[in-house]
């Protein structure tokens, strides 16, 4: 059965050579200001690189999040297809795509429902590690991060 | 907290312009803020209590609006540098928590206007 395209996803073939040590180099700045590499490229080379999160794998069919239901845990897609089931609406993403983080930062259910559509890498996310860190920032950084993530879930 | 100096802009100011490299994240204290496109045309507005600019989180990113004044406005702001050193101060993972938010943000944009 074919699949449709993913709606987002970055070239993880062109990325996965990058180091952070490249995103910091002279020649990485100059990529990322001649839009050479992209905003969200450069995030994912730098979550890819993270020691602070962990790797795991999922086969395809694994139920990563269910609609109305809350979860512990955010993923950032590292490799591999995840469909997304909203509404009345499906569509696919790919490496690079962050799903749950924003919601479970605020603990609220899931609007839509992540099914793995091929066998993935990702990195987890988990909110107790957040939310110590969360309750000791300044006003201004909550703010910043209030900010992003209330646009986030704006439909 | 230290880290944030306070800026003003008058109405009408440009307080960054499109194609600018994004060096600094703002912390709209008060007024409000309107997001301009490269042909001039105001797109969105941000009210107070909100933060804009925050790609400056990239290290070298590149603004894609101009961001003007709509009012006067009174701005917290911190430098890219500063900003990695304050989240990084609290703790490492919170500069990852932040990449993932911006990462989140930019698949949803891309959602939005695609399907």
């Amino acid at each position: 059965m074919s699949r449709n395209l993913p709606v987002f996803a970055v070239d993880k073939d062109k990325l996965s050579k990058l180091s952070v040590n490249f995103l910091n180099s002279q020649e990485g700045m100059q990529a990322i200001q001649s839009g050479q590499l992209k905003g969200e490229e450069r995030l994912y080379v730098s979550m890819l690189n993270t020691p602070l999160l962990n790797a795991t794998m999922f086969l395809a069919h694994k139920v990563l999040i269910r609609a109305g239901e809350q979860f512990e845990q955010g993923f950032f897609i590292v490799n591999g297809e995840v469909e997304i089931s909203h509404q009345n609406r499906t569509f696919t993403v790919g490496p690079g795509a962050v799903l749950g983080l924003s919601e479970g930062m605020v603990g609220l259910p899931s609007r839509y429902t992540a099914v793995a559509a091929t066998s993935i890498q990702l990195k987890i996310i988990d909110f107790h590690k957040v939310d110590s860190i969360i309750n000791v920032l300044p006003a201004e950084v909550r703010a910043i991060l209030a900010t992003i993530i209330k646009r986030n879930l704006t439909p | 907290m230290s880290d944030f100096k306070t800026e003003t802009f008058e109405a009408g100011q440009f307080i960054c312009k499109v194609g600018d490299q994004a060096t600094h994240l703002y912390f709209l204290q008060q007024g409000t803020v309107e997001l301009v496109s490269a042909s001039g045309d105001a797109f969105a507005v941000i009210p107070e209590g909100q933060s804009f600019g925050e790609a400056a989180i990239l290290n070298g990113g590149i603004r894609a609006a101009s961001i003007r004044a709509k009012t006067d406005v009174v701005c917290k702001v911190i430098g890219n540098d500063q900003a990695r050193d304050l989240l990084t101060s609290y703790s490492p993972l919170l500069v990852v928590i932040m990449e993932g938010l911006l990462l989140q943000q930019a698949m949803a944009n891309v959602i939005k206007f695609n399907t």
